[in-house]
């Protein structure tokens, strides 16, 4: 029986924690649930944090396009307070409304506006966690530039509720941009043009769509302009096929083995950034895996963890 | 050292490599941040990775720390190594070992100059875009281990945002692939952690470093203006008016005056109390429309005078000048100490009417120039590290600006790292509990503190006092 605890504050969270939850359960933080089975098809945690219930927006700074937030703030609700400032967030991602901040940047997936902005992790300036045995922790700050100490931020991000609960985040934000224009390509090699570095989005069918700010003309004589409704639509419907695939972007069906499909997956992504490049040699599980534990044992010496979803979901 | 360790280091890189003469080893004692120095007793100089690889083994063994070191023009004394250490020089490791044209990424060795990629690259139209001021001299190494900055990181981002992957070595000689070239969001970013964790953790061998597009056009401004507190209000202004510069620096007219007196001379405009440079890049419409958008806000700020780079020859005098000025202030005294601090940009003139506060109480002269478009501050003092009290009073100015910078919710380092320099200030940013958590972290990949011991942390292991201040005679 999995019970679902769902704290209103920091505090109570932490609490929580600090009575040992982590000796008694196998707890995973899910944000607001949006993606927990496509994120851990294979834990099987008998509690479950919802962070739903902590929905703040502490500030924006409008002038250092920054602002602070709690983790189970919405991307939707973000946006709502940013875009009359002029401002939105650098990451596109599915479940705007019902996923979380917090689940958006702890597991993160390809941002499609990762050709403008960079990747997830980039928008992050700083955060609160709490660690298992209930310990807060603060990284980062507020401002862009920062190398103090070790960036156990990046460190945090994207683990997956593994090593650490997000409670907070403090992030940059980007300038709407003035002018959005959408066109599809066939032509691999087109993107390859300096100025499609400005934005990118993968795709499931044979072209590219291409998202660019600002330009006058086609970037690209093989581009070829699309409608901004039509686009819009796509756009809706790709995030819409993110958010509902349990198997992560997977293009192909049907789904077979997690962790092969994820590397299709991958492979598709990088075939449409850098056309000629064969999959990359993939990531080293183990090597992640072994230091995930003794990076979880660093985190609270005293042996409490949150439950390991290993990424093969061991 | 014992001779056994030595003869074992010298039958790997060779009995040239290990340097153990006084005179020699006194070159390395400190980086480019001369307050803190300490001589090594030997420095390897191995020529190849796997010579690396056996020199760590055999220093692991030994229980020696060791201290992997790049062209030493660090400004944080992030590589030095504490009395009986050893620093690794990794200048000979100066290959390109691979290029991904299509891919948009190269390997290379952590001794390549930071410069020298780009400059082999040109044809190709890719470059490397992280541009520290030192990047004729600085390797990818040690930009790696302190995260370096540079001006043209305001859009392109800092180090971090360019290491795809990184083979390291880890303080008991195992070898490690930690990133891809296709690296998934979600997977643990062992190299996102390595960056900036200035060499403690593990020493990168070969380092996959993205790529990026040469702009198809930029374009210059500069606007003179009567103080440094109207040029730094400029930069919010053109911010919030969504436009996104790729650099936004600014000089004052002490610094302007010393780089138009040096061989860096640009043709800056002396006469005014500070200039703020600002470039767009992009597509030729772009640019062309960003650049009348800037010139506007330049005025609407009451600029003194605006001017556009006439030129490409023009445009990398005005860089040449900017990136040179670090140099030509430096040659004007014996010692200099370039202080790094961050505040949100939008305090910037809080921070910069702070810093002449500071400088009118010592009496003291501060040069600024600086990234102004990230709020990282870098005022420029100018001593004679023989004088004691006056070197005493550039650090306590030192320390207040970065009190300061805290104070404004801002950073120790926006790029230069935490070294010895400012362990002892830590605790003022991070809380006991997240320091301790790092120490921890630490400690998971480097369990006998073996590699830069202590370095970045304030806990007292490898803390400032080990090392002689202020540049004076080591023992």
């Amino acid at each position: 029986m999995t019970e679902t605890i769902r704290p209103e504050s920091a505090k109570e969270l932490q609490d929580y924690l600090k009575s040992g939850a982590a000796h008694r359960h196998s707890l995973l933080a899910v944000g607001n649930q949006s993606r927990i089975r496509r994120h851990s098809p294979s834990a099987h945690p008998t509690a479950l944090l919802s962070m739903a219930e902590m929905a703040s927006i502490h500030w924006i700074d409008a002038e250092d396009q920054t602002c602070e937030v709690d983790a189970g703030v919405s991307p939707a609700m973000l946006d709502t307070a940013l875009h009359p400032l002029g401002l939105c967030l650098g990451v596109d991602a599915p479940h705007a409304s019902s996923g979380t901040l917090g689940g958006l940047f702890m597991a993160p997936d390809m941002s499609l506006l990762h050709g403008a902005y960079g990747g997830t992790r980039e928008q992050v300036l700083g955060a609160t966690w709490l660690l298992a045995d209930g310990t807060e922790i603060k990284t980062g700050g507020r401002v862009v530039k920062n190398v103090a100490g070790y960036d156990v931020t990046r460190l945090f991000l994207g683990s997956r509720g593994r090593l650490a609960i997000c409670t907070r985040l403090s992030l940059r934000l980007r300038p709407l941009p003035r002018l959005e224009k959408w066109w599809t390509t066939t032509d691999p090699l087109a993107l390859k043009a300096p100025c499609i570095r400005l934005a990118f989005s993968p795709q499931c069918d044979e072209r590219a769509w291409v998202q660019t700010f600002a330009i006058q003309d086609a970037p690209h004589p093989s581009f070829t302009a699309v409608d901004p409704i039509i686009a819009k639509e796509r756009k809706a419907m790709t995030l819409e096929h993110f958010a509902t695939n349990p198997l992560r972007h997977a293009h192909v069906s049907p789904p077979c083995d997690w962790r092969q499909n994820a590397w299709e997956l991958t492979a598709h992504q990088e075939c449409l950034q850098a056309p000629s490049t064969a999959a990359g040699q993939g990531v080293p599980h183990r090597v992640e895996n072994r230091w995930l534990n003794s990076i979880a044992a660093a985190c609270c010496p005293n042996g409490e963890r949150f439950l390991a979803v290993n990424r093969d979901g061991a | 050292m014992d001779t056994t360790t030595l003869k074992a280091l010298a039958a790997v890189v060779g009995d040239t490599r290990v340097l153990t003469d006084a005179r020699d080893v006194a070159l390395f004692r400190s980086d480019a941040l001369t307050l803190f120095s300490c001589k090594p007793s030997a420095v390897l100089e191995p020529g190849s990775q796997e010579e690396v690889i056996e020199c760590v083994k055999i220093l692991h063994r030994a229980g020696i720390p060791f201290t992997a070191r790049g062209a030493g023009t660090g400004l944080c004394a992030g590589a030095l190594v504490p009395a009986g250490g050893v620093l690794i020089s990794l200048m000979r490791l100066n290959e390109i070992i691979d290029f991904d044209e299509d891919a948009r990424y190269a390997v290379v060795e952590p001794g390549v100059i930071n410069a020298e990629l780009s400059k082999m690259l040109a044809e190709s139209g890719l470059y490397y875009a992280p541009d520290p001021s030192s990047q004729l001299e600085c390797t990818l190494g040690g930009n790696l281990a302190e995260n370096a900055g540079g001006p043209h990181c305001c859009l392109h981002g800092m180090t971090a945002q360019h290491i795809l992957f990184a083979e390291v070595v880890l303080a008991d000689g195992t070898v490690e692939m930690w990133g891809s070239p296709t690296a998934a969001e979600d997977d643990l970013d062992l190299r996102g952690f390595l960056v900036g964790s200035e060499g403690s953790l593990a020493i990168a061998l070969k380092i996959g470093v993205r790529l990026t597009p040469l702009p198809e056009t930029a374009q210059t401004l500069l606007g003179a203006y009567p103080t440094m507190v109207e040029a730094c209000a400029t930069t919010a202004d053109i911010v919030a008016n969504g436009i996104r510069p790729v650099a936004m620096e600014t000089m004052d007219q002490r610094t302007m005056q010393v780089v138009e007196n040096s061989i860096y001379a640009a043709g800056l405009p002396v006469e005014a109390g500070a200039v703020l440079i600002v470039e767009v890049e992009g597509t030729p419409e772009q640019v062309e429309q960003e650049a009348l958008e800037v010139e506007a806000i330049l005025h609407r700020h009451q600029a003194l005078k605006v001017e556009h780079a006439r030129t490409p020859e023009h445009r990398a005098a005005i860089w040449a000048g900017r990136k040179g000025a670090g140099r030509a202030i430096r040659a004007l005294s014996p010692d200099s100490y370039v202080m790094d601090g961050v505040v949100p940009r939008s305090r910037l003139v809080e921070v910069m009417e702070f810093v002449a506060e500071v400088e009118a109480d010592t009496g003291l002269e501060i040069a600024n120039f600086f990234h102004a478009g990230d709020g990282n501050i870098h005022p420029h003092f100018c001593y004679d590290a023989n004088d004691k009290v006056l070197t005493r009073r550039v650090e306590q100015a030192g320390e207040r600006i970065l009190r300061k910078c805290l104070e404004l919710d801002g950073s120790l380092s926006g790029e230069h790292g935490i070294g010895v320099e400012k362990e002892a200030l830590l605790h003022e940013q991070f809380t006991s509990e997240t320091i301790a958590l790092m120490d921890r972290l630490r400690l998971v990949f480097n369990p006998d503190d073996l590699l830069n011991p202590g370095r970045g942390l304030p806990l007292g292991k490898g803390c400032a006092e080990a090392f002689h201040r202020h540049g004076g005679a080591p023992a």
